[in-house]
């Protein structure tokens, strides 16, 4: 972040506490006692210097140093405030807003000099007097304050203070004052300004040039106007279709203006509603200081992206989740300062939130540099809680075990914390989180650390949503939780819907998919008497399990507002809310989370989770490749693809002899040709004709090219069945699989090299015996 | 004496009143959304410029059984605890003023289920009003 980008609220600050600081003077000036408000004022102008100083304005910041020297002296009682110190601190006040608008106008201060305000400062903050001390005379309305200081005596004249409004002239008494202390004060006046100060009469500032301070609104207010402005998209809406109904220029185009203005508005109200990620992380110093200092670790915590901005509602909403992933960071994430030491890191550990737009997502991410998860750790403790069974967990990727750890009830910590730990925690945050919409994954480093990353909408008040029909009812499907739609037309020869075990599943590319009825789910009427051919399915998301959704119709996608549906409708976990359509008719929004829960199938999940045997080995299994290829007499021959490194067609002429040995050119290589049905059972021998072109398949063994010479390659095919073997076994075959209703039979390379070999051995054993075979 | 205003309606033949204080408007053909699966009482949600109101089926909430189908096209809509919700109802009567000494409170064998919803009844020259009660309509969903 450059300074730039947070000079306006630097600006912004100043200003205020600025303007803070007069009115605080001028209450001061009434109550000189009162405390409160001169460690008030102490503090702004410290804040202000901090601030300066952070920027690296100096003149801005030895002005304020001097003024905090004497509001010091005032806080400490040392010297009384009276009315030469307010006017001093009122003037010093005003050089102070010249200067910032000086920053304002060119990011850096304006030249000036302020030694003598500084050094007036000084003296009334060194000036031990006290009220008894003060010498006033009010019978000529011409104040005469004396201020003893060493030997000096300055003698002021309190007119001097309405010359102050004007910082001009000041500079010049106090540039005169340098040189001459105890003069009077009619002299004053004839100086000039020694340094004239920049932005005088003819080079008006603007004080709306660069930052507009923002105007405070109350928040109802502004979520009265958002829901407003929601009405007024919906309302617009239902006007739109008149426009082409009526075909009326006049309304058409009234109609037009409002629809772009409606469109401006609720932009700029989504805008308004928009915060900076700051508002939320302010607090999480202070939380890793604490938790780091329970947990005996050093904790360093890094924020990029503060400035990053979202919806006021989703700042809410992320606020817990972030809390207990920084704990879990520290807590559970970060080692001990000795265990750090002993790994080569520094002791302290880091812990970094970051936070950005991506592709109209905010993206949040917590990273610490610790001891990152124990994936095995993990593994043993799913097995043990029967979340997977032993078999998952050795097949299953890392990532996927990972996720684990959202799973409701899981934690590996073997202690309990009293700060995390209690089993309660990553599931809850994913809850949390795809409440709003969200997502969450993470990514573990072992012995580098962990980063947690959650994607959020910008806004929740408006979502992009699917309408679906079930049973002549509309409802609406939330965005992010769909992954794809699917439709399956049974009579162009899809597969339909299976029953497992009681659940209606549907088979995407290689693994089984749960099915839910909408119309069984919310007790509809089954609106499809004629059981049409065409399925719909649309595979959601849930926090709990992916599942399919059946519905009876797939209609458009539609910006939704988001309405609650009220205390009557709480145990009603189907829906998320309801929404108005274009005609002004409610429609409901389905809850997909509840859905799955409704269903029974997170239960399902989690009790049973894929528990049987078979289930694994079915949905787990990973799905084969197959070329097919034919050979004379035996058509479903098939060889694993990643046995296959390319499909090549041949020449005759291309053919060449190298001894007994059919050999061709390929690339660099000489490959030698092998006649595939030479080597399997069933095949008949093909006789090429001169001008045939020969398909080879080319197969590397040990990185020497062999040319599998088949009659006919066919196309690919994806097969998840399991190989079963030929009883009793058949030569050159491996066994066969049974893909719909047809029989592929795979091929055993291995057995076909060896044979390859042993027939090479056995013709050229079979040349030297006719050699050495007597006449 | 007082008199209280009262808005009245029917539902099913019954004359019905309720506090007028209590009703913001009356709407007619509110488009009505049913929401599978919630209290037989709960006939649907409706929208009213922009707020989502759940229908109350009056039928279902005070036992009462229609003689020719559920026809109400008309919605009383109540203000309850910061939400809204509608009554639907077959027919809006007159706004009556009416004084406490028309009224009694319901009979001993009234039903328990009723008596929650039901504060009583004013004998009216012609008829009987039964008096409803608002937060009773809320309590018993």
């Amino acid at each position: 972040m450059s300074d730039d980008d947070i000079l306006p609220e630097f600006i912004i600050e100043a200003r205020e506490i600025l303007d803070q600081l007069d009115i605080d003077f001028v209450k001061l000036e009434e109550a000189p006692e009162d405390n409160k408000i001169i460690r008030n004022v102490f503090r702004a102008v410290h804040t202000l210097k901090g601030n300066s100083g952070f920027f690296g304005f100096k003149r801005l910041e030895k002005v304020c140093h001097a003024a905090e020297a004497l509001l010091g002296k005032l806080r400490d009682s040392v010297i009384v405030l009276d009315e030469k110190t307010t006017t001093s601190l009122l003037q010093t006040l005003d050089i102070l807003r010249v200067i910032i608008e000086g920053i304002e106008k060119n990011h850096t201060e304006p030249d000036g000099e302020d030694s003598q305000l500084i050094e007036i400062l000084g003296l009334l903050a060194k000036a031990n007097i006290s009220k008894n001390q003060t010498k006033v005379d009010n019978s000529e309305n011409n104040l005469l304050t004396s201020i003893a200081h060493e030997d000096h005596v300055i003698l002021l004249d309190t007119s001097f203070s309405e010359s102050l409004a004007h910082p001009q002239e000041i500079t010049g008494i106090y540039s005169e004052s340098e040189h001459q202390v105890g003069v009077h004060v009619q002299e004053w006046h004839e100086i000039e300004p020694a340094h004239p100060l920049p932005f005088e009469a003819g080079e008006p500032v603007n004080k709306h040039h660069d930052v507009v301070p923002p105007v405070k609104v109350n928040l109802e207010l502004l979520d009265t106007l958002m829901s407003l402005v929601s009405e007024m998209v919906l309302a617009r809406n239902r006007l739109l279709p008149f426009s082409e109904e009526f075909g009326n220029h006049r309304l058409s185009s009234a109609i037009r203006s409002i629809d772009l203005l409606t469109l401006e508005l609720q932009e700029n109200m989504l805008k308004t509603r928009m915060q900076p990620i700051s508002q939320v992380w302010s607090k999480f110093p202070r939380l890793v200081r604490d938790v780091a200092h329970k947990c005996n670790k050093k904790v360093k915590l890094i924020q990029e992206g503060t400035e990053t901005e979202l919806d006021r509602g989703l700042l809410d909403a992320i606020s817990d989740p972030l809390v207990h992933m920084i704990r879990n960071s520290i807590d559970h994430g970060l080692e001990s300062p000795s265990e750090r030491l002993k790994q080569g890191k520094s002791e302290t550990g880091y812990v970094l939130l970051k936070a950005n737009h991506e592709n109209g997502l905010v993206v949040i991410s917590i990273s610490d540099d610790g001891a990152g998860i124990d994936i095995d750790s993990v593994r043993t403790k799913a097995v043990e809680k029967k979340l997977i069974t032993a078999q998952q967990a050795q097949t299953f990727e890392e990532s996927k075990i990972l996720d684990l750890l959202f799973t409701p009830g899981f934690s590996t910590k073997e202690t309990v914390s009293n700060l995390s730990g209690r089993g309660v925690g990553m599931d809850v945050v994913k809850t949390n989180i795809s409440k709003i919409g969200g997502s969450i994954d993470i990514e573990s480093l072992r012995g580098k650390g962990t980063t947690i990353r959650i994607r959020i909408p910008l806004t929740l008040a408006i979502m992009s949503a699917l309408f679906v029909r079930s049973n002549q009812e509309r409802f609406a499907i939330p965005q992010s939780s769909i992954l794809e739609l699917v439709r399956l037309d049974l009579s162009m020869g899809d597969r339909g819907l299976e029953d497992f075990y009681g659940t209606a599943v549907f088979r995407l590319r290689n693994s089984l998919v749960p099915l839910i009825h909408l119309h069984q789910q919310l007790e509809l009427q089954e609106s499809h008497p004629d059981a049409s051919d065409v399925i719909n399915i649309v595979i959601l998301q849930s926090s709990g399990v992916r599942y399919g959704l059946v519905v009876d119709e797939v209609l458009n996608i539609e910006e939704i507002v988001v309405k609650p549906l009220g205390p009557m409708f709480e145990d009603l976990n189907d829906f998320g809310g309801a929404t108005i359509l274009g005609d002004g008719r409610a429609a409901l929004i389905l809850d997909v989370d509840g859905i799955a829960m409704e269903s029974g199938l997170v239960a399902k999940m989690q009790s049973k989770p894929l528990i049987d045997q078979e289930t694994i080995s079915r949905v787990n299994e990973e799905e084969v490749s197959m070329l097919l290829f034919e050979l004379e007499g035996l058509n479903n021959l098939a060889i694993p693809l990643n046995l296959v490194h390319r499909l090549q067609i041949i020449r005759p002429e291309q053919i060449q002899k190298n001894g007994n040995r059919n050999v061709i050119q390929f690339g660099s290589h000489i490959m030698e040709l092998l006649y595939l049905d030479a080597y399997v059972s069933g095949a008949k021998s093909k006789k090429w004709k001169a001008d045939e072109s020969i398909p080879v398949i080319v197969h590397y063994i040990n990185a020497i090219p062999i040319g599998l010479v088949v009659s006919q390659v066919h196309d690919v095919v994806n097969t998840t069945q399991t190989l079963q073997e030929t009883t009793p076994p058949q030569k050159g075959l491996l066994g066969c699989i049974s893909e719909g209703n047809r029989i592929i039979n795979v091929i055993n390379i291995d057995e076909i090299m060896g044979m390859h070999r042993m027939f090479d051995v056995k013709t050229q054993y079979s040349v030297l015996a006719q050699l050495s075979a007597p006449e | 004496m007082i008199s209280t205003d009262f808005a009245t309606f029917y539902i099913g033949g019954m004359y019905f009143g309720i506090l007028a204080n209590d009703v913001l408007e009356v709407n007619h053909n509110l488009e009505l959304t049913i929401v599978p699966k919630s209290a037989k009482t709960i006939r649907g949600i409706m929208n009213l410029r922009g707020q989502i109101v759940p229908a109350i089926d009056m039928y279902e909430q005070l036992g009462l059984i229609p003689k020719n189908g559920k026809t109400e096209r008309i919605s009383i809509i109540l203000q309850c605890e910061g939400h809204l919700l509608a009554l639907l109802v077959d027919d809006v009567g007159p706004i009556i003023p009416l004084e406490h000494d028309t009224f009694e409170a319901p009979p001993n064998n009234f039903p328990m289920t009723a008596r929650e919803l039901v504060l009583g009844v004013h004998k009216l020259p012609e008829q009987l009003l039964v008096i409803l009660d608002k937060s009773g309509v809320v309590n018993i969903l």
